[in-house]
């Protein structure tokens, strides 16, 4: 009975320095080159989300380029607040990398977090996703001057769906009204919960006008239910080259959702270097193609962190200014 | 006469008092949708909770039965338990999951009065449990590091 | 039409179909009874998994595991009274009045046969009327969502009995609950108090956990962590034989239609399927005092209506491309990933993956029968564990499960603050579900109702005007005044007893 007690208690205690060591040796200090440990990539969505399957995706495959083992972790909550503050946390030292989206340039301007876009350094985007407007295919509206036309002559009748009341689509919207010479009044602006909701809502004509992305509009749309009155793309897409844009109708609206990696600004050059050569060779795989191709998503690359830095900071600072307002 | 219920009605009017006053500081954010206030439903449901609790208070005061007072059993474990729990809330970043969690369960069966060895090879299988199913099989990634911040590695 | 069956039954032929199919029963049932980690979770858990395979084998691995979830999340409310997933909060509020009268056996395979009946039967209607039944998913805007959640609501106060206020206040703290965060309509901060982790509101899963795991470690342990079983209740193993469950029939009908017809509506979801056949069951059985302290068909009627709501589900997101549920958000991501977008096309374009899914569904439910039956056994043995045990990692298993939805310590926090204060509420005797339902219920009806009125313009009008608004709105007025009529002459309800 005693030996037994013994034996357990011995055994306890194994377990317990068996944990703590393995912890200690995870963290351990060694100043070894970049990167001599896991590099994690932060997801500010649940699991499912669009944006974690893209963390999860270049968990998997970019560590090949790297060298380095790539973990994607989730950290939920405030619409990217609690990822922010999580790596803001942490010394810049490129192992925390941001995988987001617009909603960063949205949160950051709102200035609802103790951060502002100095605090951070974009590192590469990866995707592209135009905004784009959709409606019934039995609706009168042909293109989008046919609807900019009707509101003039009905205003406040239109109902106009957008993902939340705050975000890229009533960004989207404003701009799109705003270069038609009307005015938020004009319509009645209704904000949904997502692409699903929209689509159900239009279907139902419980709403006329959908803003959808190429993503959630294309079945609809080859299955004749909806029609594309226009994209926010500087040129027509290569998959649906019917569809028009906004720019070649007359409305200089050029609007994007894009995705990509950030670090903490301070991240010395040469692992912000070494991170972007990770992610764009990653890009060019061609199951890196074949996963962008099934979300239909554009490869958003723009060149190095000098492009893209100056690209997220300035649209920061036109948000702001649209939330000035 | 009945106690608990006057209590409990009294404690939910202190709060959603409390809830009305902190609605005043609800400001729209955007000027696009044009809808009612942001505290006009959270109001609404406020002022459910004042009338649903001064009802409650009347008919406590005029319940001509006296309901069982409330059986508080050992109630002192309960804050002891609470704050095992927010030990392993507050700790498990810094510690690692593994201790952590460790620790609390010890404590968590401590309060429950297991023995001593049942209690420990309990922790530590449900810990092995732990592992196997979700670090091994749901590959879920959880901090496992041990000091992180003391140690300079973060 | 028969060629598409040979296709679909083409694809069983392959062994990794197969198991696939016996995998995600399994992996559904664990991940089910798993507090904290439901279908939505153990779905998109799998997703990165999936990548490797084809497409075929990942859509019947992610339906097996979501309609398996869906049964798995009633062993544990029945159990431990500590519900696996959300629609399961209404299967303990029978299912645990059972085991603590000792017949914990008879509750669970009685739970296991209305599952397997329910998703039969929902699979069967998919199958048969899915492209009639898409237009309800359609026809549902914000003014019938918004009587929706009304009648939603007036279930509370039928349901609470003569405890009605009690039952309202409970709703309305719900209520409350559910405005803290970014208002979706204006964006404006409610309840936030500055603290990131509740911009986006209580997140669900770990309020969940907080005041049914949490909630119960707590009363267990304040108890003295004595047995469970009700004074002068032995414990029997005994299962429900078959003529039994038979008899429960009409409840498993009735609950079988219901909760198809919910599920399919986006939005309304398990626990909306559930309550609403919960309450009818009720007010159809013979014995309704019965509900609450243990009726066998109160089990029968939520556990078949959850595993209905599946394969409504899927009426939408087959039929329109559209999710009903978040369990077929997550499966519509899932697709997409491997090239296989849902939408209106679906059948014509990938009709091997729709047949395959129609046909897996039938044989994933099989497969949990069995699974299910023999699993009764084991889960006999949980009930068995001393509760002293059971409470530490009851806590254990709760923290792990929200923590990995989010990787949020703000979730943790919620999570026990919740805990703590649904401590209180059922030391006052203040019933726990109706929160639930007010979770589920309040941003439909709450936002509805304001997106209704920037649709109409601010007229009024228009939840009268319409049809099915017109008719919900009846039924929750109705209902809530013939509660509180019952309420207030309860000496002529015991007369005519």
């Amino acid at each position: 009975m005693e030996r037994q007690r013994k034996t357990i208690s011995c055994f306890m205690w194994l377990a317990m320095a068996g944990m703590i060591f393995l912890g200690v040796q995870a963290s351990s200090v060694a100043l070894a080159e970049y990167p001599d440990r896991p590099v994690e990539i932060i997801v500010k969505g649940g699991p499912g989300s669009g944006i974690s399957q893209l963390g999860h995706f270049a968990a998997k495959l970019a560590p090949k380029y790297l060298g380095q083992s790539m973990v994607c972790l989730y950290k939920k909550g405030g619409s990217g607040a609690v990822a922010q503050a999580y790596i803001q946390k942490r010394s810049a030292d490129g192992y925390h990398v941001f995988m987001d989206t617009t909603t960063t340039a949205i949160v950051l301007a709102r200035g609802k977090v103790p951060f502002t876009e100095k605090d951070w350094q974009g590192v590469i985007r990866l995707q592209v996703d135009p905004q784009g407007v959709a409606v019934r295919a039995d609706s009168p509206w042909k293109n989008f001057k046919d609807l900019a036309a009707w509101i003039r002559k009905n205003p406040g009748k239109l109902r106009w769906a957008g993902s939340h009341a705050v975000g890229i689509d009533p960004y989207t919207v404003a701009l799109l009204l705003k270069a038609t010479g009307l005015d938020s009044t004009d319509i009645k602006y209704v904000p949904a919960e997502g692409a699903s909701h929209m689509t159900t809502m239009l279907l139902g004509k419980h709403i006329d006008v959908a803003t959808l992305n190429p993503r959630e509009v294309k079945e609809q749309e080859a299955a004749g239910n909806f029609r594309v009155l226009g994209t926010g793309h500087p040129e027509r897409l290569k998959d649906h080259p019917n569809w028009p844009t906004f720019k070649e109708q007359g409305f200089d609206v050029v609007v994007a959702i894009w995705r990509g990696a950030l670090v903490k600004a301070g991240t010395p050059a040469a692992v912000v270097k070494k991170l972007h050569d990770t992610f764009n060779a990653m890009r060019q795989d061609p199951a890196f193609v074949q996963f962008l191709k099934n979300a239909s998503q554009i490869d958003g690359y723009m060149g190095g962190p000098d492009k893209f830095d100056p690209f997220f900071k300035e649209q920061v600072q036109k948000m702001k200014a649209y939330f000035a307002k | 006469m009945r106690r608990g219920e006057i209590l409990i009605a009294l404690f939910l009017i202190v709060v959603s008092v409390a809830a009305w006053i902190s609605s005043a500081g609800f400001v729209a954010e955007t000027a696009m949708v044009r809808t009612l206030s942001p505290a006009f439903y959270p109001r609404l449901v406020v002022g459910g909770i004042i009338f649903c609790a001064l009802l409650m208070l009347v008919r406590a005061r005029h319940a001509r039965t006296r309901e069982a007072t409330v059986a508080w059993g050992q109630w002192y474990k309960v804050p002891l338990a609470a704050g095992a729990m927010f030990l392993q809330v507050f700790s498990f970043e810094e510690l690692g999951v593994f201790p952590s969690a460790w620790i609390s369960l010890v404590l968590l069966m401590w309060i429950t009065r297991v023995r001593l060895r049942m209690n420990l090879l309990i922790s530590t299988g449900f810990l092995v449990f732990v592992y196997l199913f979700f670090v091994l099989l749901l590959q879920l990634k959880f901090p496992t590091e041990f000091l992180p911040t003391l140690l300079g590695r973060d | 039409m028969l060629e598409n069956w040979i296709l679909g039954l083409n694809q069983l032929t392959q062994w990794q179909v197969l198991v696939a199919i016996i995998f995600g029963v399994g992996m559904g049932i664990v991940v089910g009874a798993m507090p904290g980690l439901s279908g939505v979770t153990g779905v998109a858990l799998m997703i990165p998994f999936t990548y490797v395979l084809s497409p075929i084998v990942s859509v019947v691995l992610l339906v097996s595991l979501y309609s398996a979830a869906e049964y798995g999340g009633s062993i544990t409310a029945i159990t431990i009274n500590t519900p696996g997933t959300p629609s399961a909060a209404i299967t303990a509020l029978d299912g645990y009045p059972l085991t603590q009268k000792g017949q914990t056996g008879r509750a669970l395979s009685l739970s296991i046969t209305s599952s397997v009946y329910g998703g039969l039967f929902s699979t069967v209607m998919l199958i048969v009327f899915s492209i009639p039944l898409a237009q309800v998913a359609i026809a549902f805007g914000p003014v019938q969502y918004f009587a929706l959640g009304v009648f939603g609501l007036s279930i509370i106060a039928s349901l609470a009995g003569g405890n009605w206020l009690k039952g309202v206040i409970a709703a309305l703290i719900g209520l409350l609950l559910k405005t803290v965060g970014s208002d979706p309509l204006t964006g404006a901060f409610r309840f936030t108090f500055g603290w990131p982790p509740l911009w986006d509101g209580v997140a669900f899963v770990p309020t969940m956990l907080g005041l049914f795991a949490i909630t119960e470690v707590l009363i267990i342990i304040e108890s003295g962590a004595k047995s469970r079983l009700i004074k002068g209740a032995a414990f029997s193993t005994e299962r429900m034989p078959w003529r039994e469950i038979r008899g429960l029939w009409k409840c498993m009908l009735r609950s079988g239609v219901i909760g198809t017809v919910v599920g399919i509506i986006p939005g309304a979801g398990a626990v909306m399927g559930s309550i609403v056949s919960y309450n009818e069951a009720r007010r159809f059985s013979k014995k309704p005092e019965e509900f609450g302290h243990g009726s066998l068909e109160g089990v029968c009627a939520a556990e078949t209506a959850n595993n209905g709501v599946v394969g409504g589900a899927l009426v939408p997101l087959l039929t329109l491309g559209v999710p009903g549920s978040g369990s077929t958000a997550v499966l519509l991501g899932a697709l997409m990933l491997h090239n296989v977008a849902p939408g209106p096309l679906l059948f014509s374009k990938h009709p091997d993956i729709v047949y395959g899914i129609f046909i897996s569904l039938f044989l994933a439910n099989i497969v949990m029968l069995v699974f299910g039956l023999v699993g009764v056994r084991f889960w006999l043995k949980v009930v068995q564990v001393s509760p002293a045990v059971l409470a530490p990692l009851i806590f254990g298993v709760a923290f792990i499960g929200a923590y990995c939805v989010g990787g949020s310590v703000g979730d943790i926090v919620v999570m026990v603050v919740i805990g703590l204060m649904g401590y209180v509420m059922r030391k006052f005797k203040l019933p726990l579900v109706p929160v639930v339902i007010a979770l589920v219920l309040g941003e439909m009806v709450e936002i509805s109702f304001r997106r209704a009125l920037i649709i109409s313009g601010g007229s009024f009008l228009v939840f009268v005007k319409d049809p099915i608004s017109l008719g919900l709105l009846i039924v929750a007025v109705l209902s809530i005044a013939y509660a509180i009529i019952r309420d207030v002459r309860p000496s002529q309800t015991k007369q005519a007893h």
